[in-house]
């Protein structure tokens, strides 16, 4: 009897762990990736943790362990009653003092265009005094003061930290993403767009429009935690009818066209915020306005940026975005010609310096 | 290969057991050196470059040894020879940042020079053969349940159990369980404790109050508790599974009264390794009380230097050593105290010793220790309230599985012809499975021991 047991224990042992293996090798949709990266035992490591089945449902279950714990953190995730918030707890050093370092030398090799400079906290920056004392979260309105301070006098900061603070009991954040809502951008935008000399378009000039209702952002992808509600994704419709003409994008190198900002095959994919844009997959791209005569505007984007061009397009001619991290062994400088625009916006979230 | 890892869990234990138990036993050591080099090379591959330097100094010393039995003084300079190597080995080991950074969070620091010692030692008392094949010799050096850092193994009865081991139904089933359990105990009780430890430091921002610094020791000791415990249930069930009988590590220290038993009883391996090769040829067979806290002063070095070679381990190695010749002096007066005031003297000098440990430099660790002695006396009550909550529910858990009740019940079960125990077995196991499976997954794993 005892025997018997002890055969049915150890084969169901071995049949879990070996239907499981078996899963995770051969019916994984992700195929091997074979070129090496950090060494035999990280890559194959890497691919046992992504191709492991019902990835989803472990990640659940454990949120729903932690949760029912008493738990209010999941790594760095801080689960509110109402909205998951990633905690940054410090900046990286190295990292602002040589991000400063390029911005002011990209200013001071372009003297005759104007610079402005935009850093926007996320919601652990803004949401900060209401997190639990247990929990550090960076004192993102010290950073930003102190990029700002280390920024060359030429350029010209912009902030988004006072009207998001002031807008902090509306929807300025997703509740289950790391970026600002549409709502969010607006509200920065508004107020910091008469520095960039435009007066700005009012709310009520806006149709508000729920292009998805059933957002689960990154932070959700993170934890699992069914808690929260999905979110909304808004797009703000001028009502006197869109300025873009066209947009042009590039990605390795290839082009492609469209007639809209607005990338609408990408609410049927996991990724629903590349509705703005084609999200952060660009090395450039080009929005051409109706606005003819307007000014030209080069913005260096960070992952805050793309919910934001859609105010923009009232006042410029052209919009020409940059994304650093897209270009791989090629300069701003190379990717386009700086003097040709009348401004350069650089807009980074304070994540980038962390 | 981190031991807690869903890589080993489910792709190289069954794979190697699956190898292992279908091998004829004659050649089963090998495949269980097959198993040890993967998972160092796992790590680093510059990690069998130690092993490599102990298995050939004890081979080719504990045979000139044993061949030279009656030149004593060429006996004793093998012997220094092979622990000096073997030292050397250790210092290799450690002094290489990428290989150390990388192999100490895959395996037990220094195990094998270890075990080399210890092989070489007992060839020369004549305690235990010395093996004429080195690839067996290199199996037991590199034990792989070990590998994760603890116990270390006896050479004269794994050496032995190594010529016959075999299957078997009952150990193979219990070496599972114990094995996931360990795994439990690590990632489930000892990571989440190491994480609020953390983040109570993180949160105090170097300001502890003296409550709050006291909680946090508490925290960071039963963390390490925790994840020790798991590291040993993993190699005595992975062990077992192999055919291997592997003694507990730990003998119920929390119910200790006295220092000396609470080391002796806390990783008890280690201390009887320490006991066996340092402190007794050190101290000797008199009763000579300067020689015996030299002894033990030395021993406490070894043993913190064993876990892992910095100035907090120093300091705790020490500050231990000083705590524990005191008490060996006032023996006799302190035997006129009473039973539960030993004991609370005892478990808060351990708890300072966690806090010690807690730091990675002197200076901090020092400065811990002041904030638990001299720290302010507010009562900060919501931190300190949240940081007894998380960890309350994962010290009833640890006390739990560390009362001899429940073991003596389960024993008492399993003793009858039909134990609940064995019915509910596969259900244990699917369970425990599931659940270590949830947080292997979840990311919040933390690599190493301390």
């Amino acid at each position: 009897m005892k025997k018997a047991f002890n055969y049915v224990s150890a084969a169901l042992f071995f049949i879990f762990c070996g239907i499981f293996a078996v899963s995770t090798l051969f019916l994984s949709d992700k195929l091997p990736d074979v070129t090496p990266r950090e060494g035999l035992a990280e890559d194959t490591e890497k691919f046992v943790c992504d191709n492991f089945p019902l990835q989803a449902n472990w990640r659940s279950m454990y949120s729903s362990i932690v949760t029912a714990a008493g738990q209010s953190r999941i790594g760095n995730v801080y689960i509110s009653d109402d909205a998951l918030i990633e905690i940054i707890s410090k900046a990286d050093e190295n990292k602002t003092n040589e991000l400063v370092e390029r911005i002011n030398t990209l200013a001071l090799d372009h003297p005759n265009v104007a610079f402005y400079s935009l850093i926007v906290p996320t919601a652990s920056g803004i949401y900060s005094e209401e997190l639990p004392m247990m929990i550090t979260a960076l004192d993102q309105q010290k950073l930003i003061d102190d990029i700002y301070f280390k920024l060359d006098s030429s350029i010209h900061t912009l902030d988004a930290y006072t009207p998001l603070f002031s807008a902090r009991a509306d929807y300025v954040y997703f509740r289950t993403d790391n970026r600002w809502t549409e709502y969010g951008a607006y509200t920065v935008y508004n107020k910091v767009i008469r520095k960039l000399g435009f007066s700005p378009v009012r709310l009520s000039s806006y149709d508000m429009e729920y292009a998805d209702r059933e957002f689960y952002g990154d932070l959700y992808s993170k934890t699992y935690y069914k808690g929260v509600g999905a979110d909304l994704i808004n797009i703000f419709k001028n009502k006197n009818g869109s300025f873009v003409t066209g947009v042009t994008s590039w990605s390795d190198g290839v082009e492609f066209n469209s007639s809209s900002i607005y990338y609408t095959p990408a609410l049927s994919t996991s990724n629903k915020l590349d509705l703005f844009l084609g999200g952060n997959s660009f090395e450039k791209c080009r929005i051409m306005t109706s606005n003819t005569d307007a000014p030209k505007l080069l913005m260096i984007k960070g992952s805050y940026s793309n919910m934001f061009v859609p105010f923009l397009t009232p006042h410029y001619s052209e919009i020409t975005l940059i994304d650093p991290q897209q270009l791989e062994g090629t300069t701003i400088e190379e990717a386009v010609d700086i003097d040709s625009f009348d401004q350069v916006l650089i807009l980074y979230d304070v994540s980038k310096f962390c | 290969m981190n031991f807690t890892s869903i890589t080993f869990l489910y792709f190289f234990l069954p794979a190697f057991f699956l190898i292992y138990a279908v091998t004829k036993p004659a050649y089963r050591a090998y495949i269980m050196l097959i198993g040890s080099c993967t998972v160092i090379c796992w790590g680093s591959p510059y990690g069998l470059v130690p092993l490599a330097i102990s298995v050939l100094i004890s081979y080719l010393c504990s045979l000139c040894i044993d061949s030279l039995r009656d030149r004593k003084k060429l006996s004793v300079l093998l012997l220094i020879v092979s622990l000096l190597t073997n030292l050397a080995a250790v210092v290799l080991f450690c002094s290489l940042p990428t290989v150390r950074s990388r192999l100490f969070t895959a395996i037990g620091a220094g195990i094998y020079a270890l075990h080399s010692a210890a092989y070489t030692f007992d060839v020369y008392r004549n305690e235990c053969e010395a093996v004429r094949s080195p690839l067996r010799l290199a199996a037991y050096i590199s034990f792989l349940p070990s590998l994760c850092g603890i116990p270390l193994v006896k050479p004269k009865e794994t050496i032995g159990q190594m010529k016959e081991t075999s299957v078997r139904s009952d150990m193979l089933t219990d070496g599972i369980l114990l094995l996931l359990f360990g795994i439990a105990a690590k990632v489930i009780v000892g990571d989440r404790l190491y994480t609020l430890f953390q983040e109570l430091e993180a949160s105090a921002k170097g300001d502890l109050s003296m409550l709050m610094s006291w909680l946090g020791a508490f925290i960071f000791g039963f963390s390490v508790f925790a994840r020790l415990k798991g590291y040993a249930c993993i190699a005595q069930g992975f062990g077992m599974m192999l055919g291997f009988r592997i003694g507990p590590s730990f003998d119920y220290p929390y119910s200790k009264t006295t220092l000396r038993e609470y080391l002796a009883s806390y990783n008890i391996s280690a201390y009887s390794f320490v006991q066996r090769y340092v402190f007794r040829p050190i101290a000797g067979s008199e009763t000579n009380q300067a020689r015996t806290l030299t002894a033990s002063a030395v021993s406490l070095v070894v043993i913190c230097a064993s876990y892992r070679p910095s100035a907090s381990f120093l300091i705790w190695g020490a500050g231990a050593a000083l705590f524990i010749s005191l008490e060996i002096i006032l023996d006799s007066r302190l035997s006129h105290v009473p039973r539960p005031v030993r004991f609370i003297m005892t478990h808060m000098l351990t708890v300072i010793g966690w806090a010690v440990i807690s730091q990675k430099t002197a200076v901090s660790s020092l400065e811990y220790v002041a904030h638990m002695l001299t720290g302010a006396l507010t009562l900060d009550t919501t931190p300190l309230l949240y940081y007894f909550r998380s960890a309350a529910p994962l010290f009833v858990l640890i006390l739990l599985f560390e009362s001899k009740s429940l073991r003596n019940a389960v024993a008492k079960l399993e003793e009858r012809s039909v134990s609940p125990i064995t019915v509910i077995k596969p259900v244990l196991i699917l369970t425990l499975l599931v659940m270590v499976t949830v947080f292997l997954m979840s990311g919040s794993v933390q690599s190493g021991i301390l």
